[in-house]
């Protein structure tokens, strides 16, 4: 376990606090350059790195060899050297996610989607424990990364052998479900991007989910979601999954809980149980005659209609939409950190509505400068949209000699 | 004028008033010409065939946007109120996704956009073979097929001045099963031989005679596979020969030819026709 092998002399990039550290480890890692982050919510009444956090680094290091990765005793400074991306290639991989992550599974996923492709060999990993399939506050369901955000890597010709499999659905806060990630496709380096129209909506399809509660809640969300999104398009097709709630232990996600129990997880609380992972919402992806794909969302909040949820998710992706470009928000940073990782040289371009362009993006390009050495450019295009180019770096896959 | 009027409308009276109006207005018209100020009074009839709503919003001479109505004499001078509700677009009955579409969307790996352009044509198609054009690749397809056996078996109508007799459907059952490889069941087997060989002539004949006939009007017939061909090349050869290549000096002599026709190879590459035939008279050469 030491990095001495990959960059003995590289000094660390040096980061502060906790904003965007998911990202800052992935290109960490896929650059091989080590990282260290320093006051990580030095302020906050909780200091230092959360579980999930703690979970994310556990999980790159079983998939990485020769990670080291030193934490202070607060948990507030961290020290990460990242080893080779090997992958599981045939050994499966459970990776057990705290039962109080408040975060979607989708936040593992985004990472295990970036960094499988330039492993050594193939990804498959399942993720257990607090999985929190639907959209959460902060991340979008697992249907939008499938249908959504796997799709945008088909650009730079990854396809092959990637499949997300949703074994058991959970919604939040506490969730209790169960994803399979499997990830086939390695290259030495991805396709250079060109993509200049973004083309016309020409379907919208879309997955609402219920767990725990009627069906019902289903086909409201589906209307609700036809009657804004029809007067447009006619061709919407909204897909409906209904499943069980979870049982799980009465001190389900409390503090300690698992710790008190000390490994005799069949009598945890007594024996008590609770339903768990309750809850419905709706994930809604409109595709483009070009391939572009646009998704948004929408969860059910405490006492929330079901109609109203459909409405939201149905207005929230024509927003979607009208913000345009090639790539919709949610690939933007995928699409960015493949077309640095690709051909030396090659110059990519994208081009993105002006609105796509907020503070994630700068921060992003700021992480990239730092992490690659490479710049985003971005100028003005035609009819009000930017062109954003960005020069290949060409790291590509280092435990790949040949593609 | 307009305002006094206005202000009755929208009173609650309006109704009976409007009714009086009318009748006074039905009795003037019937001695005498019809009123052109009054022509412009909303009568009761007119107001059965709009929504209750609208009736509350009456305002005669103010707004003249939409044009032409006054011959219909429905919306002459109400605003036409538009309740617009997003869900009454709606389809009332919400067609299902093919199940090919749902099996590829709801899987576990992600669609793909070359995937799932391929099932929209077939959806579209079937849609159309609902609605409008019965003409679907498979029905075309079922026409195609009864129309080429209508025509194989138009002899049959044609000899029973287009009777379709039980006859002719169990000759025309019989020509299917030769079609379709059996043997013709019609035929004598045993027959003095006199008479087989007699029959066979005259049905020789009677197809010479057909076909003269058809040369000198001019038809154009199907082409004769009655007679077998002999092949020249065997009937030119006199004496003795080898079945394959030529005596030559006490030794066999094959040429590049005979070779590949033992070997089982058809030329060099895919030769067409001229190829063989230059071939052919190069052996001969």
């Amino acid at each position: 376990m030491t990095g001495s092998t990959i960059a003995p002399t590289t000094p660390a990039i040096r980061f502060t606090t906790h904003s965007s550290l998911r990202r800052r480890l992935v290109l960490s890692t896929l650059t091989g350059a080590p990282l260290h982050i320093s006051r990580i919510r030095a302020t906050s009444l909780k200091p230092g790195l959360t579980s999930y956090e703690f979970s994310l680094l556990r999980l790159l290091d079983s998939l990485t060899n020769g990670t080291f990765i030193e934490i202070s005793l607060t948990g507030t400074t961290l020290l990460y050297k990242p080893g080779l991306i090997t992958g599981n290639n045939g050994r499966a991989l459970v990776h057990i996610i705290p039962e109080n992550c408040p975060r979607g599974v989708t936040y593992f996923l985004e990472v295990l989607v970036l960094l499988a492709p330039f492993s050594k060999s193939a990804f498959s990993v399942t993720l257990k424990g607090g999985v929190i399939t639907s959209a959460t506050t902060e991340d979008y369901s697992v249907d939008t990364f499938r249908t959504a955000v796997l799709p945008v890597y088909a650009g730079f010709e990854i396809t092959h052998g990637i499949e997300v499999r949703t074994l058991v659905r959970s919604s939040g806060p506490l969730g209790a479900g169960e994803v399979h990630f499997l990830h086939g496709h390695q290259v030495r380096l991805p396709k250079t991007l060109h993509l200049q129209n973004s083309g016309r909506v020409k379907r919208i399809r879309g997955v609402s989910y219920s767990t725990g509660v009627s069906a019902g809640n289903n086909a409201r969300m589906i209307e609700a979601a036809r009657g804004v999104l029809n007067r447009f398009i006619a061709d919407v097709y909204v897909f409906s999954d209904v499943s069980k709630a979870q049982i799980v232990p009465t001190d389900y996600g409390k503090e300690g809980a698992v710790e008190k129990a000390a490994g005799n997880m069949k009598g945890r609380a007594g024996g008590k149980t609770k339903k768990t992972g309750v809850g419905f919402g709706i994930s809604l992806v409109a595709e483009t005659s070009l391939g572009t794909t646009y998704a948004a969302d929408a969860f059910a909040g405490p006492a929330e209609a079901a109609e109203d949820v459909g409405k939201r998710a149905a207005v929230m992706l024509l927003e979607e939409i009208r913000v345009g470009g090639v790539v919709g928000r949610h690939g933007l940073m995928s699409v960015l950190v493949m077309m640095m990782m690709g051909v030396e040289g090659d110059v990519g371009r994208v081009v993105l509505g002006k609105e796509a362009i907020g503070e994630e993006f700068i921060a992003g390009a700021r992480d990239l400068k730092k992490v690659f050495g490479g710049e985003v450019a971005v100028r003005d295009g035609e009819s009000d949209l930017l062109v954003v180019s960005v020069v290949g770096r060409g790291v590509g896959n280092i435990g790949r000699k040949v593609a | 004028m307009p305002e006094k009027k206005r202000k009755r409308e929208i009173g609650s009276r309006n109704k009976s008033d409007v009714d009086k109006m009318d009748v006074f207005r039905r009795h003037f018209e019937s001695q005498f010409a019809p009123l052109e100020g009054a022509q412009k009074i909303p009568s009761s009839k007119k107001h059965k065939a709009l929504p209750g709503k609208t009736e509350e919003a009456l305002s005669d001479q103010e707004w003249e946007g939409i044009p032409g109505v006054e011959d219909g004499g429905l919306v002459g001078d109400v605003p036409v109120v538009i309740e617009f509700d997003a869900r009454k677009d709606l389809p009332r009955s919400v067609s299902k996704a093919p199940r090919s579409e749902l099996k590829s969307f709801m899987s576990s790996k992600p669609p793909l956009p070359t995937s799932s352009t391929t099932p929209i044509p077939p959806k579209s198609e079937k849609c159309s073979d609902d609605e409008e054009d019965p003409r679907s690749e498979a029905e075309m397809l079922k026409n195609d097929l009864a129309l080429q056996r209508l025509l194989r078996e138009s002899h049959l109508l044609d000899s029973t001045s287009g009777k379709a007799t039980g006859k002719n459907r169990l000759r025309a059952l019989e020509s299917r099963i030769q079609a379709l490889g059996g043997k013709d069941i019609t035929i004598q087997k045993n027959m003095p031989m006199a008479i087989r060989k007699g029959i066979t002539a005259a049905r020789e004949k009677r197809e010479l005679k057909r076909r003269k006939n058809a040369k000198e009007a001019g038809i154009v017939l199907e082409k004769d596979t009655t007679r077998k061909k002999t092949s020249k090349k065997r009937q030119d050869r006199g004496g003795f020969r080898p079945s394959i290549g030529r005596f030559k000096g006490g030794a066999l002599v094959l040429s590049k030819r005979d070779v590949m026709d033992i070997e089982g190879r058809s030329g060099l590459g895919s030769g067409g026709g001229r190829k063989g035939s230059k071939k052919h008279g190069k052996i001969k050469g």
